[in-house]
């Protein structure tokens, strides 16, 4: 069985990687993570005006029946 | 089968929310925000008969409210050639903290980003679309979408970093 990481390297050892750097990779993930997580929570943290969801449920019951037959998937 | 308008409302209820923060997070400004959300469900609601129910529906409403985003955008930049302010673009910018009640340093940092990493971004962490989903809302590979999204999270934890050490 052949997995690509263990083909020979055609750059030479110059680009290999050494084993001190892999460990230091190791230990740099989860603060990586952390980092990832921190931003998801930031880009996800805008809070929503007031009302919105209400106004957009009566905004659905004001619509009217017809289609637009002439749209594609996307509205347009 | 199209969606009854009871099944559209328990739709609005269970997406727009994370319509609004993606919204919010393209546009910059929450009055703006709210509008793109409402176009969209209008033109979701026009096109309802288009619809198939084995898609996901965050992801269609997710594409609907990208093109209306668009729209917005290509209007302003008409108006900037018009004036000859210079070529387009992207006026992703952060809230007025004069004008609005919320503000913050994730959305400077977004508007650094080209907006082909930022949309990307958005969709996988605020609409919470797969990379798959993502891919089909952009009309782009997969890969695409996965070197965007991750070119995009190094390009913000270092401005996170950055800050912190500010």
């Amino acid at each position: 069985m052949s997995y690509s990481h263990s083909k020979p390297n055609s750059l030479g050892d110059a680009y290999s990687i050494p084993a001190e750097s892999s460990g230091a990779s190791d230990q740099l993930l989860p603060f990586v993570q952390s980092l990832d997580t921190a931003v998801d929570a930031a880009l996800r943290s805008v809070p929503l005006p007031d009302g919105m969801l209400n106004r957009l449920k009566r905004m659905a019951f004001t619509m009217p029946d017809e289609t637009a037959g002439q749209m594609d998937y996307l509205g347009c | 089968m199209a969606l009854s308008r009871t099944d559209f409302v328990v739709l609005i209820h269970e997406h727009a929310p994370a319509l609004y923060r993606i919204a919010y997070r393209l546009v910059g400004d929450p009055h703006d925000a709210e509008d793109v959300v409402q176009e969209t469900l209008r033109s979701a609601w026009k096109s309802r008969e288009n619809f198939t129910s084995g898609r996901g529906q965050r992801a269609w409403l997710a594409a609907i409210l990208r093109r209306r985003v668009i729209d917005r955008w290509r209007r302003a930049g008409r108006r900037t050639v018009l004036v000859g302010d210079g070529p387009l673009e992207v006026p992703v910018t952060a809230a007025d903290p004069t004008a609005n009640e919320f503000t913050d340093e994730m959305q400077q940092a977004l508007s650094q980003l080209p907006p082909e990493l930022r949309e990307s971004l958005l969709l996988v962490v605020v609409g919470e679309l797969t990379h798959q989903e993502t891919a089909n809302a952009l009309g782009v590979p997969l890969g695409t979408v996965l070197s965007r999204v991750s070119r995009a999270r190094q390009r913000l934890r270092k401005h996170l970093l950055e800050v912190s050490h500010a």
